[in-house]
């Protein structure tokens, strides 16, 4: 037992070591240690003086008051928190599913309904002017058509 | 076999009856509620009443906690000892009550006698018996002693001596260091025994 936990089992309302081993110990530095003895000595003395101060009972009334309290306190309260305050572990489960469930409407509410996509057809800069070309030509027969058929027979004769 | 718990610096304890039946109150166990303040009624308001030295106040600081208590049922977790988490509360409202008390009685005026002082002169008058009036003397120098203390050094005696705080528990009331406690605690005693070990051996004399 070192000098320290002598101080402290000196300072102890429960008084000294049970332990027969360190009560030897214990009784032992204070036959050594003059000092140690007095103080523990006017410590008992002091714990001695000291319980003469009892506690008094409390009022009759004590219990009521602490009720008055909590019911002056709820009444302050709003109607959410008087329903959930004293429920918070589940109250927060259910928050938490709520916003789940809302989440889930929300987010299935805003997808588009599923439409087959458009094929994509990439066009080159060679198949644009490819295409005109075609255009161009659809155009010219078309515009030759209201000449009745001349240019392809004339030609053939005239070529010959 | 208590459900371990793991609190907050990795420690496990078991869950202790008062920490399992504020979680009943968590869970809006009214009844437990109940227990938890038959329980400890009188040692809240002893401590309160002893720190503030004035039982109705006490009284009224302990309504106080308990209502805190209530009301923090919800957030509750058993990451201390329900006891040293009352004490918290009990020691920051009386620290703040006597702080307040001293604002106050700096305004009053220096002439005005404590009402304390009047109700004992009151006693003195009436009592006829000595060993009575030694006793009742007695009585009231170990409360002006202990009233004399620095608060934080007063908040450690009594919850030590009277209600039974290990050091760790007094050091999370207070919030301090274990060996912030201990120091306390020597320097507190080393004053009571000053004060009052002469005392009591005098008025042992007188009244044998």
């Amino acid at each position: 037992m070192t000098r320290e936990q002598v101080l402290e089992r000196i300072l102890d309302p429960s008084g000294p070591p049970s332990n027969t081993e360190q009560r030897q110990a214990f009784d032992a530095w204070l036959e050594r240690d003059s000092e140690l003895k007095e103080m523990y000595q006017e410590q008992q003395e002091l714990f001695s003086v000291m319980d003469d101060w009892r506690p008094a009972e409390p009022s009759v009334g004590f219990d009521r008051g602490v009720y008055n309290r909590i019911a002056a306190y709820e009444a302050k309260l709003n109607w959410f928190e008087r329903w959930f305050g004293g429920f918070r572990p589940a109250m927060a489960g259910a928050v938490a599913m709520l916003l789940v469930g809302i989440a889930t409407v929300v987010v299935q509410r805003d997808q588009p309904v599923s439409t087959p996509e458009p094929a994509v057809v990439l066009v080159s800069a060679e198949d644009e002017q490819y295409l005109r070309e075609i255009d161009l030509a659809l155009d010219d027969i078309e515009m030759l058509a209201d000449f009745d058929a001349f240019p392809l027979n004339e030609a053939a004769e005239g070529r010959s | 076999m208590a459900d371990p718990v793991y609190t907050d610096v990795g420690v496990d304890i078991a869950l202790e009856p008062d920490a399992r039946l504020m979680l009943q109150v968590r869970d809006g166990d009214t009844q437990s509620f109940e227990l938890l303040l038959g329980k400890h009624r009188l040692p809240v308001v002893s401590y309160l009443s002893r720190m503030v030295q004035n039982q109705a106040v006490g009284e009224e600081l302990a309504q106080e906690v308990f209502l805190r208590v209530y009301k923090a049922r919800a957030s509750y977790e058993p990451s201390a000892k329900f006891t040293t988490w009352l004490y918290r509360i009990a020691t920051h409202l009386a620290l703040n009550s006597i702080r307040d008390r001293k604002r106050e009685k700096n305004q009053r005026s220096l002439d005005e006698a404590p009402e304390e002082a009047q109700q004992l002169q009151v006693a003195d008058r009436r009592s006829n018996r000595e060993q009575e009036l030694l006793a009742k003397v007695r009585l009231d120098a170990v409360r002006e002693a202990i009233a004399s203390l620095p608060e934080k050094q007063r908040a450690a005696v009594l919850m030590h001596k009277y209600e039974e705080l290990d050091y760790a528990q007094i050091a999370s009331a207070l919030g301090t260091s274990v060996s912030a406690v201990k120091s306390l605690l020597f320097r507190a005693y080393e004053t009571l025994r000053g004060k009052l070990t002469g005392l009591s051996r005098n008025y042992k004399t007188r009244a044998n």
